[in-house]
This record gives C-alpha cells, sequence and structure tokens, in this order.
C-alpha cells in the first residue's frame, strides 16, 4: 500500500506503453548477455497522448493548492543562496522552487533540470506562498 | 488425521447427476472434466483439508445473510479478473495428484492481494511446493494428509514464499532439497492476516479490498464434473475437505467466484461459482491476508514517471510494470541518488533493474 502521511503520488501517466519484455527477471548480477537481451533500442518517448489527469482525481490529495497540468519548463535559474531556485513554466513565467528542506529542494530541482533537458511534460502544483510543492514528471 | 472420507465411496454414476441437476432446475452444468476423467481415489488425492461433515450442504441461514443488501463496506459484485477492464489474477496452476491444495490455495491469494493493493501488473509466480513440501512438511504435513490455510499462512508470515522459479512444483511428497539457497533474496511474505470464517460481509469487503482470501469447503462427488453455472451440491457422496482462492461474488447471482487448483480442464477454464451457503464455503476456514510485500529484483522496465514533494526523501517512481512505487528513504540522500540514475534512465528510455523490499526500492541497474 502506498499512504505514508507524507502524500504519495496519485496520478498515473499519460502512456503505460512499454517495450520491454516483462517476462525477463532483472537480476543483481545480469551477465553480459542478459544485458544485450535486455537493453532496447533507444526511441523517442511518446508525447503525451492522454488528456492531463482529471481533477476529480488531484481533489482526492489533501493539498490546498493551484495545479498546472501538462505544462513544460523552458528555463532555470539559480544563485548562490541557500535553496534558491527557480524554474519558468511554458505560458506562467518564472516560479520558485519550495525551499523549506533541503532534500525535498533538491529532487524538486532534479525533477524540474530533466523536465528542462528532456522536454517532457510536468503536472506541479503551487502554494499560496508562490512557490512549487509538488511535481510530476511524466 | 486423514483428509478424505474414511472409506473411498464409488464414483457417481454421470446419468444420476444429470438427474439431478434437471430435477433441481439446472443450477449448473455437468460435463467431462480433467477430474471426471479420473479414478475416485485420484480424485480424493486431490482433496488436501481434513473433511468437515458436521457442517450443512446447504446453510440457508448464511445464504440469508450473504445476500442481504445492506452491506455498504463491499460493493455488491466484484471480480479480480476485471476490475476497471484490468485483470489482477494470476494464472490458474495444477496441483496434480496431491492434496496440496492448501498451498495453492495460499499461494495464489498471495500473488493476487500482492498485484491488487499495489495495483501493478508484476508478475508474480510463488512456490507451492515450497510452501508444501518445506513449510507444511516441517509440520509433519504432507500429500496424503494435507493441511489448513491458517498454518499456511502463519508461514508465509514468518517464514516466507519462495518464487517459483526457486522450487519448482511436481505432485508427489518431498523434502526441500530442491529449494534454491537464495531464497531469502527472491520470496514474498504475509504482513498479516485473519481468519474470518463465517464473517459474509467481511469476506466481502476483504475480497474487494484486497483482492482475494483464502476459502475451504466440502467437495461431493458431483463437483468433480463442474463446468459452468452457480455450484449447488446436488447428489453424491462427501469426498473431502477442499481449499481454494475466492477472487469475487455477486450478489445478484448470490455467489463467490473461486479459482482452483486443477488446471484449466475443469470447470469454467479453471475457475467455478458456488452459491453463499454452500458446502461450508463460508465456515470450513476462512482467511484474508491483509497484505504481502517481496522481497526480489523486478523483471527489468522503464520509468514512466517521477514523483516528489515538500518533504524530504518522499520520491516515487512509476514502473512500467510496477507501478509508483517509493525509493529507498533511509537518508534523503540515497533517494536522491536513486532519482538521479532513474531520471538518467527515463531521459534515455532505457529498461531499469529494481530491487524491491517492503514497498520500497533498495538497489538500482539503470542501463
Amino acid at each position: 500500500m502506498m499512504s505514508n502521511n507524507k502524500g504519495t503520488p496519485i496520478l498515473q501517466p499519460p502512456t503505460t506503453e512499454s517495450s520491454i519484455d516483462i517476462s525477463i527477471p532483472g537480476t543483481s548480477a545480469p551477465s553480459d548477455e542478459q544485458i544485450a537481451a535486455l537493453v532496447v533500442e533507444s526511441a523517442p518517448l511518446a508525447g503525451p497522448t492522454m488528456a492531463p489527469p482529471a481533477a476529480a482525481a488531484l481533489a482526492e490529495e489533501a493539498v490546498t493548492g493551484t495545479w498546472q497540468n501538462n505544462v513544460k519548463i523552458d528555463a532555470l535559474w539559480c544563485i548562490d543562496e541557500t535553496r534558491n531556485a527557480w524554474m519558468r513554466v511554458v505560458g506562467v513565467g518564472w516560479k520558485k522552487i519550495y525551499n523549506g528542506r533541503d532534500g525535498a529542494f533538491t529532487a524538486l530541482v532534479t525533477l524540474a533540470s530533466q523536465a528542462r533537458q528532456t522536454g517532457h511534460a510536468v503536472n506541479i502544483r503551487e502554494e499560496p506562498d508562490g512557490m512549487i510543492y509538488e511535481i510530476y514528471l511524466w | 488425521m486423514g483428509f478424505a472420507m474414511p472409506e473411498t465411496p464409488e464414483a457417481l454414476n454421470l446419468d444420476i447427476l444429470r438427474d439431478a441437476l434437471s430435477d433441481a432446475g439446472g443450477p449448473w452444468e455437468s460435463g467431462t472434466t480433467t477430474m471426471s476423467l479420473m479414478e475416485e481415489h485420484e480424485r480424493t488425492i486431490r482433496l488436501g483439508v481434513p473433511a468437515r461433515p458436521e457442517l450443512p450442504a446447504h446453510d440457508t441461514a448464511l445464504l440469508t445473510a450473504a445476500t442481504a443488501v445492506d452491506d455498504v463496506t463491499a460493493p455488491s459484485s466484484f471480480d479480480l479478473r476485471n476490475v476497471g477492464g484490468v485483470n489482477y489474477d494470476t494464472a490458474v496452476k495444477d496441483q496434480g495428484g496431491c492434496g496440496s491444495c492448501v498451498a495453492f490455495g495460499t499461494a495464489a491469494t498471495m500473488e493476487n492481494v500482492y498485484r491488487f493493493t499495489h495495483r501493478t501488473q508484476t508478475p508474480l509466480d510463488l512456490s507451492e511446493a515450497h510452501l508444501f513440501y518445506c513449510h507444511a512438511r516441517a509440520e509433519g504435513r504432507n500429500c496424503g494428509n494435507g493441511w489448513w490455510p491458517d498454518r499456511a499462512l502463519t508461514a508465509a508470515r514468518d517464514k516466507g514464499v519462495a518464487f517459483d522459479d526457486y522450487f519448482p512444483y511436481t505432485a508427489g511428497d518431498q523434502d526441500c532439497s530442491r529449494l534454491n539457497a537464495d531464497w531469502p533474496n527472491r520470496n514474498a511474505k504475509v504482513t498479516s492476516f485473519e481468519t474470518i470464517s463465517g464473517n459474509v460481509a467481511k469476506m466481502k469487503e476483504s475480497i474487494s479490498t484486497y483482492g482475494a482470501i483464502t476459502a475451504c469447503f466440502n467437495v461431493f462427488q458431483d463437483f468433480f464434473s463442474y463446468r459452468t453455472g452457480v455450484y449447488r451440491h446436488v447428489t453424491g457422496n462427501l469426498a473431502g475437505g477442499h481449499c481454494v482462492c475466492l477472487i469475487g461474488y455477486d450478489d445478484a447471482a448470490g455467489c463467490w467466484i473461486a479459482r482452483n487448483s486443477w488446471g484449466t480442464g475443469w470447470g469454467d477454464s479453471g475457475y467455478f461459482r458456488i452459491a453463499y451457503g454452500e458446502c461450508g464455503i463460508e465456515t470450513f476456514q476462512t482467511c484474508a491476508a491483509y497484505g504481502v510485500n517481496i522481497r526480489a529484483w523486478l523483471p527489468d522496465q522503464q520509468i514512466l514517471g517521477l514523483w516528489s514533494n515538500e518533504y524530504d526523501a518522499n520520491i516515487w517512481a512509476y514502473g512500467s510494470t510496477r507501478g509508483w512505487i517509493k525509493l529507498d528513504s533511509t537518508v534523503a540522500v540515497t533517494s536522491q541518488t536513486m532519482l538521479s540514475e532513474l531520471a538518467a534512465a527515463k531521459a534515455l528510455n532505457r529498461p531499469v533493474g529494481l530491487f524491491e523490499d517492503t514497498d520500497s526500492i533498495k538497489q538500482i541497474y539503470a542501463w
């Protein structure tokens, strides 16, 4: 079960297509042959093919923030100050990344950076203080 | 303790069965099955729970209770094979000529509880041989005298059950020597369970919440020829006790949906429906498992989503077969490291190897 008091992801990815042969178990020490058999040719991830997760699903989560779904990040910014980084959301503008805890801040920055690098869509939750508290990277 | 009736009865005359079904209004269809083609002693050896002849064949009080519509904690019907269009049930198996049905019913329940509670399509095939030839054997149980589900679930909780490839099943008493010594790194455990015999509301609630439960019942001879429909005992002698996995129910039809372990050549492709209150299905011994965790490498898969929020070390990944699972969170920098590696694999659309233990990822290969 996924429940805990810190919250859990509740949305499903836009696509569940996979080219991996799921009949092959992972191993702690894979052989070269296994690696060769498992590695698939690199192909661009399909863009989101599903509508953004329904607002009804989001409402199940006990948070008060505002969600923006299926948006992209086109710029990042940071400065030599403790936990001060921003991301620019296409069509929205600059948003500060939650800075309350080191671990959470670092994870959110990583997700934002990956979104910027790959061009993949994100769902983001903004709280009244203007910071981004939660990110789904698809 | 004998598992079947003291004297093996003569096989049921199928003409008598057809007449009895006709007289009863045709509640279910009989036919030639892999079981009906066997000799009577071959059939009864598959009944691996000591029979309880004191239970009524038709319990009208339980039938009434089960069909009552005031259950508010469970839906009016449920079928693990179709939950919102998704099939969480694992494959029907064949226990062969051994009274190991308890191991099969228990393993099936564990597989289904893991898959349904985690909403995952991760393949899971547990070793009935480990359950029966190691855990049951340690308690003096064998193909001839059977076992009990509450004992099997106790072993599954306290010791664990290996994956099937670490001790594949063959019918016939044997020792534990074929068990792969690495099984502590490739097993499943029940987190907790409860015996809920006779509590129909809790049976439905447990099935619809956790996906499946174990149940036992008295088998009469007519059951061997079951093909489809809602089974009710109409004729034949008591042959023994049997354990199966209940994967659903249907209040409109007044029945439980069960998965048997006699292969797909018996019943409705290995499944059957049995009427509420019939043959002790609720009261014989019914157990609910309230969670199953695994410790194993998952099938290699792709990362389709990553997630975090304002809490430290609360990072989750969505595997293409596993679904959402939390990254190890003992130390924040550990989950951050895993996030970085998974993000790289995701960006490249490459597979990852994930080692799951107690609902979180402990080790990663990112190719």
